[in-house]
């Protein structure tokens, strides 16, 4: 059986024979679906990769915080605090760029590049995904090397802190948000 | 029970241009009750103000130490600003009822801050801090300072690759050997069970890198034992000190 992804469109090399997880038929849909962990349930007429996974995580919990920033009136408030940054993010083992501009009471994030970014940030994706699950913290993958910030790194840091403000109040809404 | 102690981070924080004259008068007139700023030697031996390990200079990055107090000076700072030296920072808010806090990352410069301070009857007023980003062990900054002056402030922020937070990873013995007086952690690597052992072990417990209402407020309601936590650093301090107002006034 062979497989391409439908984010990007190269051949899927390996398949799980047993991942675990049973297939579900969408009432809505009525199609069969599979539950991907982090990408939540994905309909079988969809298959990623796993850069594809991770991309599509990486946006989703990007969009998540955007959406607090609209509907939770005290990260709003924290986001008031901060002058406009925009931060270009990419990855050094996949093509894919995002940007996230936060500040003066806004969160925003979008897929490709933005100008004006005054930080980069540059990382496997893997790691930027564990540290937007919580998995990690990014101030000691910046002290061991493995993400790079240039530009003005106390905003880079106030971005990581709005982060895991994201999460903390994620959590204490038992996992809600998003 | 005495109130925490509010440093103003670089002067006032992200309000204006940091490690300036004026971001210094800003938080002053904000209101804290220290200022924390970063100290550099020059080339020519001058102790300057400035968080940036290089400055770039016909293109290329130097580092501070190999530049002139003259390249320094004519170092393009947004709105016209300068990099202050030690001296000019001393000379302009000696008269202040503040202390000062200098990040170092090699003795030379602390014990050249030492020298200032004392010409100008300030040495009581003066904390000098190992950085959370530098990896060594704190006899390697601290020993000659200590060597220098028995009574300096000196203040040891835990490195950050450091996950937890203990008497080994706060290096307990190099602490007491050094009379080092303070631990300084990153806001999120604290909470009570350390705030509780590092006073308990007779230490002054700092934190650092608070912006956020909920943990100001969580770190200003701490105590223990009738103490609270000893001093916060913010970027945002006239936030910390309205919420400290708040909090440690009723």
């Amino acid at each position: 059986m062979s497989l391409t992804c439908t984010g990007c469109g190269k051949k899927i090399e390996t398949l799980p024979l047993e991942c675990g997880y049973s297939l579900n038929v969408n009432s809505e849909t009525n199609e069969m679906e599979c539950f991907m962990e982090n990408c939540g349930m994905i309909s079988l007429s969809e298959f990623l990769c796993a850069n594809c996974c991770t991309n599509r995580n990486v946006m989703k919990v990007s969009k998540a915080i955007e959406q607090l920033s609209m509907t939770n009136p005290e990260y709003g408030e924290e986001l008031k605090q901060f002058k406009k940054n925009i931060i270009q993010t990419s990855f050094n083992d996949s093509d894919f760029n995002y940007w996230i501009e936060f500040g003066e009471g806004q969160f925003k994030c979008g897929k490709g590049i933005k100008n004006g970014a005054s930080i980069q940030i540059k990382c496997p994706q893997g790691i930027m995904n564990k540290i937007l699950l919580g998995e990690t913290d990014a101030i000691s993958q910046f002290l061991s090397g493995k993400l790079k910030i240039e530009g003005d790194i106390q905003y880079a840091v106030v971005y990581f802190d709005l982060l895991m403000l994201a999460l903390e109040i994620n959590r204490e809404n038992r996992g809600e948000l998003f | 029970m005495n109130k925490t102690f509010v440093w103003g981070h670089r002067g006032a924080g992200f309000t204006g241009i940091q490690n300036t004259i004026a971001s210094f008068q800003e938080a002053i007139d904000m209101g804290v009750d220290g200022i924390k700023t970063e100290a550099r030697l020059t080339k020519d031996g001058v102790v300057v103000l400035c968080f940036y390990n290089d400055l770039e200079k016909n293109g290329e990055h130097l580092p501070i130490n190999q530049l002139t107090l003259q390249d320094i000076k004519n170092y393009p700072y947004e709105g016209n600003e300068t990099i202050p030296t030690l001296r000019e920072f001393f000379e302009i808010f000696h008269e202040y009822d503040i202390r000062y806090n200098f990040d170092i990352t090699e003795p030379d410069v602390g014990i050249e801050i030492i020298k200032i301070a004392r010409e100008f009857g300030l040495i009581d007023r003066v904390e000098i801090t190992k950085p959370a980003v530098y990896p060594y062990p704190l006899h390697t900054i601290f020993a000659k300072i200590r060597d220098f002056d028995d009574k300096v402030t000196l203040i040891n922020s835990v490195f950050l690759k450091h996950s937890v937070i203990n008497e080994e990873t706060i290096e307990l013995e190099a602490m007491r050997e050094l009379d080092v007086q303070a631990v300084n952690l990153k806001f999120d690597y604290a909470n009570y069970e350390i705030f509780k052992m590092v006073k308990k072990l007779g230490f002054k417990f700092y934190v650092w890198d608070i912006l956020f209402r909920r943990s100001m407020e969580k770190f200003l309601r701490m105590n223990y034992n009738n103490n609270r936590v000893d001093a916060i650093y913010s970027n945002l301090p006239e936030r910390l000190l309205s919420i400290r107002d708040e909090i440690q006034n009723s």
